[in-house]
């Protein structure tokens, strides 16, 4: 009877459009706690224009979804949209298939995190430096200079290699020396090569030791910690620096060789 | 050594030379030893030389430094101790403009000017503290342990007071300091110094930080690279070692 004598228009009600209004208000409430939320959570992980981007399809996909809960008060029912809707999705669903997994993998990368802006990285068979992580595609600058977009579903699904993940990082050499030459000489020279270097890690400590009794050499193996951001300078820099001290202390690299027995045979 | 010096006054800081000199109209910087460095200044200007934060060489790759001890450091339960240690000195070159003359040196107000030149007579070297996954670059340096102020080489040495408080239950020795020196505060007179506190908590780790106050009345604040005005949210100011002391 109340409803009735309150009625704006066919069977709306001033409480029905009340609630209506009051739906939307809290769904634009949740939205903007949801963002503020997502905002904070983010900020430090994700590029400020890609968080804009997230924040704006939050925002406003939670207060689609309330206008699309709220909107039977007003007796607009969807049922008839759904079926119309439902074909327009089949249809919409093909079309965007490898946008909507590029936009899913890229948000997974977002939260895992497995290389961040600037890291030196390898995916699949593409190595070089992140420049930008986008919400569909990541930016890879390559060493040789090539921009490379990188679809986010292959990123996701491709063996990733972080160089710089860990603040250190090892690497290694192998020099050989001749069979006449000191070893323990070899060791001592490369040691100090590897104390003078300022990114030589004193922790973990390098190790040099002889690794292999060769047919041409007795091979050395230099193992060889170095902060990340820095390593490839310093695996550049020290191998000619060993090579040149190691000459200096009359220690020789030699070429490959074989002793040959001429029997005589008479 | 440390101070300011006039357009045209030749600077010796050991086997290296700094002389500022007009040469066909051009103000130029010069500073001479084993690395050779030249630059092109916009007007004549006095310099000011200063000890700064020692991470600065040969690349500014981290803001840790790890003193290691000679010798560990055994601290009683439940006690205090002041220790001396030394550590690495590199220097600042900065311009010194009318401006900052008129406001004093290093006050509070004084915009901070970018470095011309730093350098570092010692020789850098680096270390990892803690493991390869989750430990921290530190620029590294060795240092015996002393009482009292020792005689150190000023341009290759500084001086640091660190109390060392240990709250643990049981006595703990102490081989390694890990400072961030974004919070190091040098002060100087001929000689760099600077005031610290380790504390060791009950659970095995300690938090280091620098003190505010000079460790000698009348010494000078040195210049700093790293302003903590900057930045909007003040982080604080001292490190966890939680990775072995």
């Amino acid at each position: 009877m109340m409803d009735q004598s309150l009625s704006v228009f066919g069977d709306v009600t001033l409480r029905d459009i009340a609630v209506f209004l009051l739906t939307v208000v809290i769904s634009v409430i949740v939205a903007r706690l949801v963002r503020t939320n997502v905002r904070t959570a983010l900020k430090e992980r994700v590029a400020e224009h890609v968080l804009s981007i997230a924040e704006r399809l939050i925002y406003y996909g939670i207060i689609a979804v309330g206008v699309v809960i709220a909107l039977p008060q007003l007796g607009l029912h969807l049922t008839g949209l759904l079926v119309a809707g439902g074909f327009a999705g089949v249809v919409l669903g093909f079309a965007s298939q490898s946008v909507v997994s590029n936009l899913i993998s890229g948000l997974f990368l977002i939260v895992e995190r497995p290389i961040r802006i600037g890291d030196q990285i390898q995916i699949g068979d593409i190595s070089g430096v992140v420049e930008d992580i986008r919400v569909l595609s990541t930016v890879v600058r390559t060493f040789d200079g090539t921009y490379m977009r990188i679809p986010n579903e292959k990123v996701f699904s491709s063996n990733i290699t972080n160089y710089v993940k860990y603040p250190a990082r090892r690497f290694e050499y192998s020099i050989g020396i001749g069979y006449e030459d000191d070893a323990e000489e070899a060791i001592q020279v490369i040691k100090k090569v590897l104390e003078e270097h300022p990114f030589v890690l004193v922790n973990p400590r390098p190790a040099v030791y002889v690794d292999d009794l060769g047919d041409s050499s007795v091979r050395l193996s230099i193992r060889v910690w170095a902060p990340s951001q820095v390593w490839y300078t310093v695996q550049m820099e020290l191998l000619w620096k060993m090579k040149v001290e190691l000459e200096k202390a009359g220690i020789h690299i030699p070429f490959p060789q074989r002793v040959i027995h001429i029997v005589d045979g008479t | 050594m440390f101070g300011s010096y006039q357009f045209g006054k030749p600077v010796s800081l050991g086997s290296s030379t700094i002389e500022t000199y007009q040469e066909k109209g051009l103000y130029v910087y010069h500073r001479k030893s084993d690395s050779e460095l030249k630059k092109i200044m916009p007007s004549p200007f006095n310099l000011l030389v200063t000890p700064v934060e020692p991470v600065t060489q040969p690349e500014m790759i981290t803001h840790y430094l790890l003193i290691r001890t000679a010798f560990p450091v055994l601290v009683p339960s439940r006690s205090k101790i002041t220790v001396v240690v030394t550590f690495p000195i590199e220097i600042g070159v900065f311009p010194e403009t009318e401006e900052s003359l008129n406001m004093g040196f290093f006050s509070s107000t004084r915009k901070e000017e970018e470095p011309i030149d730093l350098f570092t007579v010692t020789s850098p070297k680096y270390t990892l503290y803690g493991d390869p996954d989750n430990g921290v670059i530190c620029k590294m340096w060795r240092s015996d342990v002393y009482t009292q102020v020792p005689q150190v080489d000023p341009l290759s040495e500084g001086i640091a007071n660190v109390e060392i408080e240990n709250l643990a239950p049981q006595r703990k020795e102490i081989t390694n300091l890990v400072f961030d020196v974004r919070y190091m505060r040098i002060f100087y007179d001929g000689l760099a110094m600077a005031n610290a506190v380790m504390k060791v908590n009950s659970t095995g780790s300690a938090e280091t930080s620098f003190l505010e106050e000079p460790p000698l009345v009348g010494m000078k604040k040195a210049a700093t690279l790293f302003n903590s005005s900057k930045g909007a949210v003040m982080e604080k100011e001292s490190f966890l070692m939680e990775r072995g002391l």
